[in-house]
């Protein structure tokens, strides 16, 4: 049985980094569970991971793995009944959320740590203006009062690229488009200069060549605060564009978590591999087909024994139904939960070199 | 929006007009008539009476004549009370009313949006069981059963106000019996309408957003929910206060206030063709006239719906 | 030679009422020492109804029947505890022998604005009473009046369709003004209550110049003018008249009252709490549903009425058509189980038809008698009511109708063992189902005019309006105008009696049930209301003692 480690990435200096600097935000072991009249759901089961100043983390995964109810988590945003956080801690600079007052949560919360949403028609208050949505951030989190305000919400939609702001901030948000919606939602969720900005499958409602401009616009913004972002998507062509680092959840657990290039490269997770496998790609083989995951992940509603992807998993071992991997560097430093090394997609024989997979195959990384 | 609203004002002459008419042959067509009484009248000075007030002539005759006084706003004398017409009596009258139906108005508002909107922001809290089983009794409970009730604890009990009787504006505490009373079912409506319309509005995206902008909750709710929630308030409204503000027979009768509601009651069982057209008419022009109000407060809440 | 001219002046005084100054009987009815003058003598009552109006010769209703008593005085006045009559602006009369001709003689007093109270003022109210376009409910109340049946009657349409009635000029009514205070009256036939029916309200006389001058508006308090011991000053509608004492009045030193309120309250549920809280002096009735909790009350009154509860028969149709059947219904109805424990007030189960009045005895009519009953009715064809068919009996929709009518249906079942059905109406529609008859069995209630049976019992001639039932009886007819043109108060009693047993023994169109009782609350300090069978208390006796 191995117990969970803390934070591999940070001890070990993950490369590509540079030197290690105070994570703006570090979750540990954190576990979320939902009660309902049928019993508890386990929504998140352990998860670890930090996001570094400047750097966007993303947080991939399926429906249901987790990824929303660990980023509502962090800024308390889920109703507390049902919500239960049994376990875990939070630390922004240090603070772990999980502790505060709803008063000191409430300046963490769009001031500190901002977070933006997938639906913009629906996110945006349909009965206000866009300029009163974005100067009560302001006032609150800003302090500026009346036409200081003012000015800051239009240079905010300025910043954003909505043109003729000072028209558009008296505007209703049925009276814009989507693309300009979602960089209203932008403006609002930055005019206050968060370091941390989790931003929920921003572009998934959208259509594709907006979608560019938004991811665009994040990008810059993001370079030009210094702001760390966490992503948070399914969408494995988005998170190329966008980010640094990846993490793979998967039923409430991180499976996964490596610098972008070297997770599309050379997964080393069973899942990772077949998310990838299942996703079109521009350089693969004409013809091939696309290998959809078989079988449905788990339900919730136990705590999860042993791995949660085993009975879809096509490397499967027997330990891996009665032992829980937890995630762990393997023989090259890539940080995996699982008990069977992978490398560029096959797993590796005991003695080290790549063989025919059997189940009888044991880790050479990763030992108690 | 403007074209709409005029378009709805065209409307309310017509259906004024087409309320006026169906009530005017509904009442001469009901048996009995005004002089009917237990004491019977010998026909030659029923005769004499009925041709005081032009009963005698034929039914188009008396239409038209209707109409043409209607024009002019006169709405003619009261076939009961010898005194006063028909416009004296809704001036005398009404004003108790309306004031009653003000106060009751405004209780009925501030009670029932307040246990509304906190109901529903405390979904399946105590309060909220609590406030909507009380809703529940308050509409189901007569008034009849209410008031009575209000009198003999607050009169004679505990005697902190008056029972019954109207000292118009000098004597407002005359008036918070009744209007409690009349607002009590209509506070339920509303708490069970701003409940529902809370609870849909609550669990809308942009009230998540506004939670991850860090408002205060006291924010969220009345700056952001409680616009959408107030939407199926203000519908109800419409016709509640045209309702509310024709007063209550019951109410009036229980509490001595002098309003028109006992008119409305009494003109229909007098056969009073007079004065049931003169309420009926204050009773239309208000629903209709309230109802336009609504549909332009509508537009107010929602700004979607004001480039319909 | 002294004593003939003083026998001369005892023997006029004889034949002369009392004149108006010896008012040995008034001092009786007044207070006994000074105690109340130290006490505000303000009256609030209950009065029952918005008053429709205070015009006395318009108005129809018991409640403003009140109010008028208080502005308003006529020839004569009701004696507060005997109802008598009393002189009123009259202060004395004489009647003819032959009972035609009756000559008051008018004291000197005023109108509220100054102005002389003469005997043109009667003429001139009684024609207005007349006169077609005035269209006076009450303007039967002068037909005893030679002349005055035809002038009100003139150009309507006669009701046997034979034309129209022809012009009468106002020449032709009995009824003159020798000087400014004498009026003579001349009857079309002896009319025994007729005194009584001079102290009715729509025998008042109205100051004819305001009338003019304001028309229908003349009884607003800022226009009125009258002439009784109090003025109204204010009257908010539905909220209250208050009237206060009319310094004018010709016997303002008898009044004792300064103030009276009349409030509107038909919720008695309402005037009960307001006088509990000591916010009125008096209501003229209980809520029903505190009947018992008020008779405990030591301010509870019951006093019988002068009224009377009825079935109506239609006896235009079978069954009905059958005495029979008529008798053995009314036979079989044991009234006291109605009064003593469905209505609990004290009503009085009766089975004859006119109150109890003095001088006047009324005959037995049909006691309970089931075998009696029973036996009728097999008789008339349906023995054990087989075969009886099936009718209904209409009532006004009224809590208190529907279980005296549910208990009287119960009785005819299980005692004759025939099924009646009930209908309830709305008030109008009841009356113009009964008027037209259109039912076969009806509830019915009549309160008398003035202090006499022929108020009742001329309500069955021959196609009188308020007869109902369709029920003509010759007899019947011969006895009540016969009573109508007896002079002598006994023999003409007799007469009547003789009716009445014809209409509750014999012919029975009508099932008498009970007479009425007036319950109501008066507080203690209240004193000059005397119980009579009228309820009528005229406010110059009222007073209010100080309560210590």
């Amino acid at each position: 049985m191995t117990t969970p480690a803390p934070s591999p990435a940070a001890a070990a200096g993950a490369p590509g980094q540079g030197p290690a600097l105070a994570p703006v935000l570090a979750v540990d072991d954190l576990h979320v569970r939902f009660r309902t009249d049928d019993g508890h759901v386990h929504a998140v089961n352990g998860v670890t991971f930090e996001v570094r100043p400047g750097e966007s983390l993303a947080l991939v995964g399926e429906s249901g793995c987790g990824k929303s109810v660990t980023s509502m988590t962090i800024l308390r945003l889920l109703p507390s009944p049902p919500t239960e956080v049994p376990k875990g801690t939070i630390r922004y600079r240090g603070d772990d959320l999980l502790r505060l007052s709803n008063r000191q949560m409430r300046r963490v919360r769009g001031g500190k740590v901002a977070m933006i949403f997938q639906d913009p028609m629906t996110s945006l208050n349909p009965f206000l203006r866009v300029g009163r949505q974005l100067t009560e951030a302001i006032e609150l989190h800003l302090g500026l009062r009346g036409a200081a305000a003012r000015a800051r919400a239009v240079e905010a939609l300025r910043e954003v690229g909505i043109p003729g702001p000072e028209t558009r901030v008296d505007a209703y948000p049925h009276e814009l488009s989507g693309g300009m919606r979602q960089r209203v939602m932008i403006a609002m969720a930055l005019v206050t200069g968060p370091d941390l900005l989790i931003a929920d499958e921003p572009t998934t409602a959208l259509d594709v060549t907006i979608q560019a401009q938004i991811l665009d616009l994040m990008r810059r913004l993001q370079r030009e605060r210094g702001m760390s972002m966490i992503l948070i998507t399914h969408d494995l062509a988005v998170v190329a564009g966008m980010c640094t680092r990846v993490v793979v959840m998967y039923a409430g657990r991180i499976v996964e978590e490596a610098p972008v290039d070297d997770l599309f490269d050379d997964p080393r997770h069973p899942y990772t591999l077949a998310l990838l496998e299942s996703v079109p790609r521009l350089d693969a083989a004409l013809g091939r087909r696309l290998r959809p995951i078989e079988g449905l992940p788990p339900k919730l509603t136990e705590p999860p024994v042993g791995c949660s992807f085993a009975p879809r998993c096509r490397f499967v071992l027997d330990r891996c139904r009665t032992e829980t991997p937890w995630l762990e560097p393997d023989a090259d430093g890539r940080l995996r939960a699982c008990f069977v090394p992978l490398r560029r997609g096959r797993p590796l024989a005991p003695a080290g070199g790549p063989a025919g997979a059997g189940p009888a195959a044991e880790g050479a990384g990763g030992s108690t | 929006m403007g074209r709409y609203l005029l378009r709805r004002v065209i409307q309310v002459p017509i259906v004024l007009w087409i309320l006026v008419t169906a009530t005017f042959f509904l009442m001469r067509y009901t048996p009995g008539g005004p002089f009917d009484m237990d004491k019977q009248v010998d026909p030659a000075v029923k005769a004499q009476m009925e041709a005081k007030y032009n009963l005698d002539k034929p039914m188009p005759v008396q239409y038209g004549l209707f109409l043409w006084d209607l024009v002019r706003l006169d709405l003619g004398p009261s076939f009961k009370n010898k005194t006063m017409t028909v416009n004296e009596i809704i001036a005398a009258k009404a004003p108790a009313s309306a004031v009653l139906g003000l106060y009751a108005v405004v209780i009925a508002l501030v009670l029932g949006l307040g246990a509304g909107v906190v109901a529903g922001v405390r979904q399946n809290s105590v309060f909220d069981y609590g406030s909507m089983t009380v809703a529940m009794v308050g509409l189901a409970v007569p008034t009849f059963v209410v008031g009575p009730l209000l009198a003999l604890v607050f009169g004679i009990y505990l005697g902190w106000l008056p029972v019954a009787g109207y000292e118009g504006m000098d004597g407002l505490r005359y008036l918070v019996l009744p209007a409690f009373t009349l607002a009590l079912p209509f506070a339920a409506r509303i708490a069970r309408l701003a409940r529902a319309g809370m609870l849909e509005v609550i669990h809308q995206d942009y009230i998540r957003t506004a939670w991850a902008k860090g408002l205060s909750e006291q924010v969220v709710v009345l700056r952001h929910a409680l616009r959408g929630a107030m939407l199926p308030v203000v519908s109800f409204l419409g016709p509640a206060v045209a309702q509310i503000l024709t007063g209550s027979l019951v109410v009036e009768q229980i509490f001595g206030i002098p309003g028109i509601g006992r008119e409305f009651v009494q003109g229909a069982t007098n056969r009073d063709y007079t004065l049931v057209m003169g309420t009926v008419i204050l009773f239309g022009v208000l629903l209709v006239g309230f109802n336009l109000l609504v549909d332009i407060l509508y537009g107010f809440l929602d700004p979607r719906i004001r480039y319909a | 030679m002294r004593l003939a001219p003083l026998a001369l002046l005892l023997a006029l005084a004889a034949a002369l009422p009392a004149p108006a100054g010896a008012e040995d009987w008034k001092a009786e009815l007044g207070p006994e020492d000074d105690a109340w003058k130290k006490v505000e003598q303000t009256f609030v009552f209950n009065n029952g109804a918005e008053p429709e109006t205070l015009d006395p010769q318009i108005m129809t209703g018991v409640p403003e029947h009140r109010l008028a008593m208080a502005c308003f005085e006529g020839l004569v006045g009701h004696h507060p505890e005997t109802l008598a009559p009393v002189p009123g602006i009259a202060e004395r009369w004489t009647v003819s022998p032959d009972g035609l001709v009756y000559t008051f003689h008018l004291r000197r007093s005023q109108w509220s604005d100054g102005t002389p109270l003469t005997a043109k003022d009667f003429l001139a109210s009684w024609r207005r009473v007349l006169e077609p376009k005035t269209a006076a409910q009450y303007a039967y109340q002068l037909y005893p009046v030679k002349g005055a049946e035809a002038f009100n009657k003139q150009g309507a349409d006669k009701p046997d369709g034979s034309g129209k009635y022809p012009p009468a000029d106002w020449s032709s009514v009995g009824v003159r003004a020798p000087d400014e205070h004498t009026l003579v009256v001349t009857l079309e036939r002896p009319c025994a209550y007729f005194l009584d029916l001079c102290a009715f309200e729509t025998l008042m006389p109205v100051p004819m110049a305001v009338v003019e001058q304001h028309g229908d508006r003349w009884t607003r308090p800022e226009h009125i003018v009258c002439n009784g011991p109090f003025k109204p000053v204010e009257w908010l509608p539905n909220q209250r008249v208050t009237f206060a004492k009319n310094p004018r009045y010709w016997d303002a030193g008898y009044v004792k009252l300064e103030k009276i309120v009349a409030l509107p309250y038909e919720d008695m549920e309402t005037a009960y709490k307001l006088f509990q809280q000591g916010k009125i002096d008096w209501m003229d009735d209980v809520p029903a549903a505190k009947i018992d909790e008020c008779k405990r009350l030591p301010e509870f009154y019951v006093a019988p009425y002068f009224g009377s509860y009825f079935y109506r028969f239609n006896v235009t149709k079978p069954p009905f058509d059958d005495v029979r059947v008529r008798r053995a219904l009314a036979l079989s109805i044991d009234r006291e189980v109605i009064t003593r424990d469905i209505l609990k007030a004290g009503q009085v189960p009766a089975t004859h038809f006119v109150p109890p009045l003095p001088g006047y005895q009324s005959p037995r009519g049909l006691a309970y008698d089931r075998a009696a009953a029973r036996k009728l009715l097999a008789e008339a064809g349906y023995p054990d009511g087989k075969g009886f068919p099936k009718v209904e009996l209409l009532y006004n929709t009224l809590e208190a109708h529907k279980l005296v009518a549910e208990n009287v249906v119960q009785q005819w079942r299980e005692n004759l063992g025939i099924t009646v059905s009930l209908r309830n109406s709305e008030w109008k529609v009841y009356l113009n189902d009964v008027q037209h008859l259109q039912y076969q069995l009806a509830r019915a209630a009549w309160i008398g005019d003035y202090l006499d049976p022929n108020t009742f019992l001329d309500m069955f001639v021959t196609g009188g309006g308020n007869n109902q039932t369709g029920w003509s009886n010759a007899r019947y007819d011969a006895l009540i105008a016969q009573a109508a043109a007896e002079v002598d108060a006994k023999k003409r009693a007799a007469v009547l009696r003789q009716a009445e047993e014809l209409l509750v023994e014999q012919e029975l169109p009508i099932i008498p049930v009970y007479i009425y009782v007036k319950k109501g609350l008066l507080a203690d300090k209240v004193a000059g209301i005397h119980e009579n069978v009228r309820a009528l208390h005229p406010f110059q006796y009222i007073w209010i003692e100080p309560t210590d």
